[in-house]
Protein backbone atom coordinates (compact mmCIF):
# COMPACT_ATOMS: atom_id res chain seq x y z
CA UNK A 1 0.00 0.00 0.00
CA UNK A 2 1.65 2.87 -1.51
CA UNK A 3 1.40 6.61 -0.75
CA UNK A 4 -0.68 9.02 -2.82
CA UNK A 5 0.69 11.67 -4.09
CA UNK A 6 -1.63 14.04 -2.04
CA UNK A 7 0.10 12.43 0.75
CA UNK A 8 3.40 12.82 -0.58
CA UNK A 9 2.88 16.70 -1.43
CA UNK A 10 1.58 17.58 2.16
CA UNK A 11 5.01 15.86 3.57
CA UNK A 12 6.72 17.55 1.12
CA UNK A 13 5.35 20.80 2.29
CA UNK A 14 6.31 20.07 6.07
CA UNK A 15 2.08 19.47 6.91
CA UNK A 16 2.63 15.70 7.46
CA UNK A 17 5.24 13.73 8.86
CA UNK A 18 6.33 10.75 6.68
CA UNK A 19 4.81 7.33 8.62
CA UNK A 20 6.20 4.07 8.93
CA UNK A 21 5.14 3.15 5.23
CA UNK A 22 6.79 5.64 2.96
CA UNK A 23 9.98 5.81 5.91
CA UNK A 24 10.67 2.47 4.57
CA UNK A 25 9.29 2.18 1.24
CA UNK A 26 12.16 2.56 -1.46
CA UNK A 27 9.27 3.24 -3.96
CA UNK A 28 7.53 5.70 -1.87
CA UNK A 29 10.66 7.39 -0.71
CA UNK A 30 11.80 8.22 -4.23
CA UNK A 31 8.79 9.73 -5.34
CA UNK A 32 8.89 11.68 -2.30
CA UNK A 33 12.07 13.09 -2.88
CA UNK A 34 10.66 14.00 -6.56
CA UNK A 35 8.05 15.68 -5.15
CA UNK A 36 10.58 17.46 -2.70
CA UNK A 37 12.57 18.77 -5.02
CA UNK A 38 9.86 20.39 -7.22
CA UNK A 39 8.75 21.89 -4.16
CA UNK A 40 11.75 22.75 -2.92
CA UNK A 41 12.83 23.96 -6.78
CA UNK A 42 9.13 25.99 -6.04
CA UNK A 43 10.41 27.74 -2.61
CA UNK A 44 13.73 28.68 -4.31
CA UNK A 45 12.57 30.58 -6.87
CA UNK A 46 13.61 34.58 -6.70
CA UNK A 47 11.94 37.06 -6.06
CA UNK A 48 10.53 39.96 -8.61
CA UNK A 49 10.89 43.49 -9.15
CA UNK A 50 8.16 45.64 -8.63
CA UNK A 51 7.47 48.13 -10.98
CA UNK A 52 8.60 51.67 -10.67
CA UNK A 53 5.38 52.77 -8.59
CA UNK A 54 5.73 55.03 -5.79
CA UNK A 55 3.21 55.24 -2.51
CA UNK A 56 2.03 58.72 -3.16
CA UNK A 57 0.84 57.82 -6.89
CA UNK A 58 -1.47 54.88 -5.28
CA UNK A 59 -2.73 57.20 -2.47
CA UNK A 60 -3.26 59.97 -4.76
CA UNK A 61 -5.12 57.99 -7.44
CA UNK A 62 -7.26 56.59 -4.37
CA UNK A 63 -8.16 60.12 -2.97
CA UNK A 64 -9.06 60.76 -6.31
CA UNK A 65 -11.40 58.61 -6.57
CA UNK A 66 -9.79 56.26 -8.82
CA UNK A 67 -10.61 52.27 -8.27
CA UNK A 68 -8.23 50.66 -10.76
CA UNK A 69 -5.17 52.86 -12.02
CA UNK A 70 -4.34 52.29 -15.74
CA UNK A 71 -6.72 50.12 -15.95
CA UNK A 72 -8.38 47.08 -17.62
CA UNK A 73 -10.55 46.54 -15.03
CA UNK A 74 -13.56 48.59 -15.79
CA UNK A 75 -13.58 46.77 -19.60
CA UNK A 76 -12.85 43.36 -17.60
CA UNK A 77 -16.30 44.46 -15.37
CA UNK A 78 -18.52 45.39 -18.55
CA UNK A 79 -17.08 41.95 -20.25
CA UNK A 80 -18.02 39.54 -17.53
CA UNK A 81 -21.34 41.37 -17.13
CA UNK A 82 -21.86 40.68 -20.94
CA UNK A 83 -20.94 36.94 -20.86
CA UNK A 84 -23.32 36.82 -17.37
CA UNK A 85 -26.01 38.69 -19.52
CA UNK A 86 -25.50 36.45 -22.92
CA UNK A 87 -25.69 33.10 -20.26
CA UNK A 88 -28.41 33.98 -18.58
CA UNK A 89 -30.68 34.88 -22.01
CA UNK A 90 -29.37 31.39 -23.16
CA UNK A 91 -30.60 29.78 -20.54
CA UNK A 92 -34.18 31.48 -20.42
CA UNK A 93 -34.23 30.41 -23.75
CA UNK A 94 -33.51 26.92 -23.10
CA UNK A 95 -35.91 24.36 -23.81
CA UNK A 96 -37.16 22.92 -20.12
CA UNK A 97 -36.90 19.22 -19.62
CA UNK A 98 -39.45 17.01 -20.53
CA UNK A 99 -40.46 19.37 -23.06
CA UNK A 100 -39.39 16.45 -25.19
CA UNK A 101 -39.80 13.29 -23.63
CA UNK A 102 -38.10 11.11 -26.46
CA UNK A 103 -35.27 12.98 -25.83
CA UNK A 104 -35.36 13.89 -21.72
CA UNK A 105 -35.54 10.32 -20.93
CA UNK A 106 -32.57 9.15 -22.71
CA UNK A 107 -30.51 12.36 -22.14
CA UNK A 108 -30.04 14.28 -18.69
CA UNK A 109 -30.87 17.65 -19.00
CA UNK A 110 -27.48 20.01 -18.15
CA UNK A 111 -28.91 21.54 -14.53
CA UNK A 112 -29.72 17.96 -13.57
CA UNK A 113 -26.19 16.64 -14.92
CA UNK A 114 -24.70 19.93 -12.51
CA UNK A 115 -26.53 18.68 -9.90
CA UNK A 116 -25.53 15.27 -10.07
CA UNK A 117 -21.93 16.83 -10.23
CA UNK A 118 -22.55 18.28 -6.86
CA UNK A 119 -24.40 15.15 -5.31
CA UNK A 120 -21.49 13.13 -6.27
CA UNK A 121 -18.50 15.89 -5.20
CA UNK A 122 -20.53 15.99 -1.42
CA UNK A 123 -20.10 12.18 -1.65
CA UNK A 124 -16.68 11.97 -2.57
CA UNK A 125 -15.92 14.54 0.37
CA UNK A 126 -17.32 12.55 2.72
CA UNK A 127 -15.42 9.18 2.07
CA UNK A 128 -12.05 9.29 4.43
CA UNK A 129 -9.28 9.92 2.76
CA UNK A 130 -6.70 6.52 3.31
CA UNK A 131 -3.30 7.31 4.06
CA UNK A 132 -2.04 4.37 2.18
CA UNK A 133 -2.87 3.03 -1.38
CA UNK A 134 -1.95 0.47 -3.90
CA UNK A 135 0.15 1.84 -6.26
CA UNK A 136 -2.26 0.75 -9.20
CA UNK A 137 -5.36 1.90 -7.50
CA UNK A 138 -3.06 5.28 -7.27
CA UNK A 139 -2.33 5.67 -10.22
CA UNK A 140 -6.10 4.88 -11.78
CA UNK A 141 -7.47 7.02 -9.21
CA UNK A 142 -4.76 10.33 -10.77
CA UNK A 143 -5.94 9.26 -14.26
CA UNK A 144 -9.49 10.04 -13.45
CA UNK A 145 -8.57 13.62 -11.19
CA UNK A 146 -6.12 14.25 -14.62
CA UNK A 147 -9.31 13.55 -16.91
CA UNK A 148 -11.28 15.55 -14.32
CA UNK A 149 -9.11 18.62 -14.55
CA UNK A 150 -8.79 18.63 -18.30
CA UNK A 151 -12.58 18.25 -18.96
CA UNK A 152 -12.96 21.21 -16.07
CA UNK A 153 -11.03 23.25 -18.08
CA UNK A 154 -12.67 22.36 -21.06
CA UNK A 155 -16.10 23.34 -19.33
CA UNK A 156 -14.48 26.57 -18.29
CA UNK A 157 -13.95 27.26 -21.55
CA UNK A 158 -17.15 26.00 -23.20
CA UNK A 159 -18.60 28.40 -20.70
CA UNK A 160 -17.89 31.21 -22.71
CA UNK A 161 -19.53 29.59 -25.63
CA UNK A 162 -22.92 30.12 -25.17
CA UNK A 163 -24.18 29.47 -28.62
CA UNK A 164 -22.92 25.49 -27.78
CA UNK A 165 -25.09 24.18 -25.04
CA UNK A 166 -24.47 20.57 -26.05
CA UNK A 167 -21.09 20.81 -26.25
CA UNK A 168 -21.41 21.73 -22.44
CA UNK A 169 -23.68 18.98 -21.79
CA UNK A 170 -21.70 16.47 -22.86
CA UNK A 171 -18.34 17.56 -20.94
CA UNK A 172 -20.74 17.70 -18.05
CA UNK A 173 -21.95 14.10 -18.70
CA UNK A 174 -18.50 12.76 -18.82
CA UNK A 175 -17.50 14.65 -15.63
CA UNK A 176 -20.40 12.77 -14.24
CA UNK A 177 -19.42 9.25 -15.59
CA UNK A 178 -15.28 10.20 -14.29
CA UNK A 179 -16.79 11.11 -10.96
CA UNK A 180 -18.79 7.79 -10.44
CA UNK A 181 -15.95 5.95 -11.02
CA UNK A 182 -13.67 8.28 -8.93
CA UNK A 183 -16.52 7.54 -6.12
CA UNK A 184 -16.33 3.77 -6.97
CA UNK A 185 -12.63 3.75 -6.80
CA UNK A 186 -12.25 5.83 -4.02
CA UNK A 187 -15.29 4.02 -2.09
CA UNK A 188 -13.56 0.59 -2.27
CA UNK A 189 -9.96 1.71 -1.37
CA UNK A 190 -11.59 3.13 1.96
CA UNK A 191 -13.30 -0.52 2.45
CA UNK A 192 -9.70 -2.21 1.62
CA UNK A 193 -8.24 -0.02 4.08
CA UNK A 194 -10.01 -0.78 6.85
CA UNK B 1 13.22 35.21 -2.24
CA UNK B 2 11.55 37.18 0.60
CA UNK B 3 8.29 35.87 1.96
CA UNK B 4 5.29 37.20 4.16
CA UNK B 5 6.33 35.52 6.91
CA UNK B 6 9.59 37.03 6.84
CA UNK B 7 8.82 40.76 6.33
CA UNK B 8 8.60 42.47 9.58
CA UNK B 9 7.00 45.71 11.05
CA UNK B 10 7.46 47.49 14.47
CA UNK B 11 4.09 47.65 16.27
CA UNK B 12 4.74 51.19 16.04
CA UNK B 13 4.01 51.49 12.41
CA UNK B 14 1.09 48.90 12.41
CA UNK B 15 -0.27 50.93 14.85
CA UNK B 16 0.14 54.26 12.93
CA UNK B 17 -1.26 52.33 9.85
CA UNK B 18 -3.70 51.41 11.42
CA UNK B 19 -5.39 54.74 11.63
CA UNK B 20 -4.44 55.48 8.35
CA UNK B 21 -0.90 57.81 8.68
CA UNK B 22 0.02 58.26 5.21
CA UNK B 23 4.24 57.83 6.68
CA UNK B 24 3.42 54.69 8.44
CA UNK B 25 1.07 53.19 5.55
CA UNK B 26 4.21 53.70 2.96
CA UNK B 27 6.50 52.07 4.99
CA UNK B 28 3.96 49.13 4.96
CA UNK B 29 3.93 49.77 1.48
CA UNK B 30 7.85 49.81 1.07
CA UNK B 31 8.23 46.46 3.14
CA UNK B 32 5.51 44.36 1.16
CA UNK B 33 5.16 45.28 -2.49
CA UNK B 34 8.20 43.14 -3.58
CA UNK B 35 6.36 40.00 -1.82
CA UNK B 36 2.82 41.59 -3.49
CA UNK B 37 4.28 41.75 -6.92
CA UNK B 38 6.08 38.50 -6.90
CA UNK B 39 2.88 36.62 -5.77
CA UNK B 40 0.45 38.64 -8.29
CA UNK B 41 2.96 37.53 -11.03
CA UNK B 42 3.35 33.94 -10.12
CA UNK B 43 -0.39 33.83 -10.40
CA UNK B 44 -1.27 36.26 -13.64
CA UNK B 45 1.69 35.77 -15.14
CA UNK B 46 1.74 39.12 -17.54
CA UNK B 47 3.87 42.35 -15.71
CA UNK B 48 1.50 44.62 -16.95
CA UNK B 49 -1.97 43.00 -15.02
CA UNK B 50 0.26 42.02 -12.40
CA UNK B 51 1.18 46.08 -11.77
CA UNK B 52 -2.55 47.01 -12.04
CA UNK B 53 -3.27 44.07 -9.71
CA UNK B 54 -0.69 45.41 -7.48
CA UNK B 55 -1.52 49.26 -7.67
CA UNK B 56 -5.47 47.92 -6.82
CA UNK B 57 -4.56 45.62 -3.75
CA UNK B 58 -2.70 48.68 -1.63
CA UNK B 59 -5.17 50.62 -2.82
CA UNK B 60 -7.61 48.43 -0.98
CA UNK B 61 -5.16 48.84 1.82
CA UNK B 62 -5.28 52.72 2.33
CA UNK B 63 -9.47 52.35 2.10
CA UNK B 64 -9.93 49.28 3.98
CA UNK B 65 -7.03 49.66 6.67
CA UNK B 66 -9.66 50.52 9.53
CA UNK B 67 -10.84 47.07 9.56
CA UNK B 68 -8.02 45.53 9.89
CA UNK B 69 -7.72 43.19 13.07
CA UNK B 70 -4.52 42.05 14.69
CA UNK B 71 -5.80 38.38 14.01
CA UNK B 72 -2.91 37.81 11.52
CA UNK B 73 0.16 39.90 10.93
CA UNK B 74 -0.71 43.04 8.57
CA UNK B 75 1.58 41.30 5.72
CA UNK B 76 -0.74 38.28 5.48
CA UNK B 77 -3.72 40.87 5.72
CA UNK B 78 -2.40 42.73 2.69
CA UNK B 79 -1.54 39.49 0.81
CA UNK B 80 -5.09 37.86 1.59
CA UNK B 81 -6.40 41.20 -0.60
CA UNK B 82 -3.69 40.52 -3.20
CA UNK B 83 -4.69 36.66 -3.37
CA UNK B 84 -8.62 37.81 -3.51
CA UNK B 85 -7.70 40.14 -5.95
CA UNK B 86 -5.69 37.58 -8.46
CA UNK B 87 -8.14 34.73 -8.26
CA UNK B 88 -10.96 37.58 -8.87
CA UNK B 89 -9.07 38.35 -12.26
CA UNK B 90 -8.10 34.47 -12.86
CA UNK B 91 -12.18 33.64 -12.89
CA UNK B 92 -13.05 36.67 -15.25
CA UNK B 93 -14.41 36.20 -18.38
CA UNK B 94 -12.20 38.77 -19.37
CA UNK B 95 -8.94 36.94 -18.03
CA UNK B 96 -10.48 33.48 -20.12
CA UNK B 97 -11.51 35.30 -23.01
CA UNK B 98 -7.36 36.70 -23.14
CA UNK B 99 -5.76 33.02 -21.81
CA UNK B 100 -4.51 32.53 -25.54
CA UNK B 101 -2.17 35.52 -24.99
CA UNK B 102 -0.43 33.43 -21.99
CA UNK B 103 0.94 31.25 -24.57
CA UNK B 104 2.77 33.94 -26.60
CA UNK B 105 6.68 33.79 -26.14
CA UNK B 106 7.99 36.26 -24.22
CA UNK B 107 11.35 37.51 -24.03
CA UNK B 108 14.33 34.93 -24.20
CA UNK B 109 17.21 34.78 -20.83
CA UNK B 110 18.75 37.87 -20.40
CA UNK B 111 22.27 35.86 -19.49
CA UNK B 112 22.40 32.14 -20.02
CA UNK B 113 24.04 30.28 -18.21
CA UNK B 114 24.77 26.91 -19.02
CA UNK B 115 25.29 25.45 -15.57
CA UNK B 116 23.37 22.24 -14.74
CA UNK B 117 21.30 23.98 -11.44
CA UNK B 118 20.97 27.58 -12.90
CA UNK B 119 19.72 25.83 -15.91
CA UNK B 120 17.75 22.73 -13.76
CA UNK B 121 16.37 25.99 -11.46
CA UNK B 122 15.54 28.42 -14.78
CA UNK B 123 13.62 25.39 -16.54
CA UNK B 124 11.28 24.91 -13.33
CA UNK B 125 10.54 28.53 -13.15
CA UNK B 126 9.66 28.34 -17.22
CA UNK B 127 7.27 25.21 -16.69
CA UNK B 128 5.85 26.88 -13.97
CA UNK B 129 4.98 30.26 -15.98
CA UNK B 130 3.97 27.68 -18.73
CA UNK B 131 0.94 25.38 -16.84
CA UNK B 132 -3.00 26.89 -17.53
CA UNK B 133 -3.37 29.69 -14.99
CA UNK B 134 -5.41 27.49 -12.65
CA UNK B 135 -2.97 24.92 -12.47
CA UNK B 136 -0.11 27.54 -11.80
CA UNK B 137 -2.24 29.40 -8.74
CA UNK B 138 -2.80 26.24 -7.54
CA UNK B 139 0.60 25.18 -7.20
CA UNK B 140 1.79 28.76 -6.03
CA UNK B 141 -0.58 29.08 -3.12
CA UNK B 142 -0.28 25.57 -2.08
CA UNK B 143 3.72 25.38 -2.49
CA UNK B 144 4.82 28.68 -1.13
CA UNK B 145 1.97 30.32 0.41
CA UNK B 146 1.26 27.52 2.13
CA UNK B 147 -2.71 27.50 1.53
CA UNK B 148 -5.05 24.37 2.13
CA UNK B 149 -6.83 22.66 -0.69
CA UNK B 150 -9.93 23.84 0.94
CA UNK B 151 -8.48 27.43 0.78
CA UNK B 152 -7.89 27.52 -2.51
CA UNK B 153 -10.54 25.32 -4.53
CA UNK B 154 -13.13 28.16 -2.28
CA UNK B 155 -10.78 30.99 -3.92
CA UNK B 156 -11.04 29.71 -7.39
CA UNK B 157 -14.81 28.96 -6.73
CA UNK B 158 -13.79 25.54 -7.50
CA UNK B 159 -14.05 22.05 -5.15
CA UNK B 160 -10.98 20.85 -3.15
CA UNK B 161 -10.45 17.71 -5.26
CA UNK B 162 -10.60 20.26 -8.59
CA UNK B 163 -7.22 21.93 -6.83
CA UNK B 164 -5.79 18.20 -5.69
CA UNK B 165 -5.87 17.02 -9.05
CA UNK B 166 -4.43 20.37 -10.81
CA UNK B 167 -2.33 20.04 -8.41
CA UNK B 168 -1.07 16.36 -9.23
CA UNK B 169 -1.41 17.09 -12.59
CA UNK B 170 1.11 20.19 -12.53
CA UNK B 171 3.53 18.45 -10.48
CA UNK B 172 3.84 15.74 -13.38
CA UNK B 173 4.95 18.61 -15.78
CA UNK B 174 7.00 20.43 -13.18
CA UNK B 175 8.69 17.43 -12.19
CA UNK B 176 9.50 16.42 -16.12
CA UNK B 177 11.15 19.94 -16.32
CA UNK B 178 13.79 19.77 -13.52
CA UNK B 179 14.54 16.15 -14.82
CA UNK B 180 14.40 16.60 -18.79
CA UNK B 181 17.18 16.85 -21.18
CA UNK B 182 18.76 20.30 -22.90
CA UNK B 183 17.14 19.76 -25.81
CA UNK B 184 13.63 20.40 -23.91
CA UNK B 185 15.62 23.09 -22.03
CA UNK B 186 16.17 24.94 -24.97
CA UNK B 187 12.50 24.49 -26.25
CA UNK B 188 11.00 25.94 -22.98
CA UNK B 189 13.54 28.86 -22.49
CA UNK B 190 12.30 31.49 -24.66
CA UNK B 191 8.90 31.40 -23.18
CA UNK B 192 10.09 32.51 -19.40
CA UNK B 193 7.83 34.73 -17.76
CA UNK B 194 8.69 38.62 -18.97
CA UNK B 195 9.15 40.47 -15.56
CA UNK B 196 12.61 40.90 -14.65
CA UNK B 197 13.99 39.53 -11.39
CA UNK B 198 15.86 41.15 -8.79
Amino acid sequence: MHAGFDELSEIAAGRRAAGTHVSACPDCRARLEQVRRVHAGLLAMPELAPPPVTWSSIRARVSAGQSAPRSIMPVAAAASVLVAIAVALLMAVRPQPGAEPDVASARMPLNSLVAENGRLEALLSQLPESRTTRIGTAYTVAAIEDRLALVDDRITTVTLEPYAPEVAEELWRERVTLMNSLVQVRYARALASR
Amino acid sequence: MARFKDITLDEWTVAQARRGETDALGRVYEACAPAVFTLICRLVRQAAVAEDLMQETFADVIRRIGTYEDRAPLPFWIRAIAVRRSLMYLRSPWHRSLEWLDDLPGPGPETPDHSASVGRARDLECALMKLPAMARAVVWLHDVEGYTHEEIGAGLGRTTSYSKSQLSRAYGRLRRAIEGDACARQEEAPLCTPVSTS
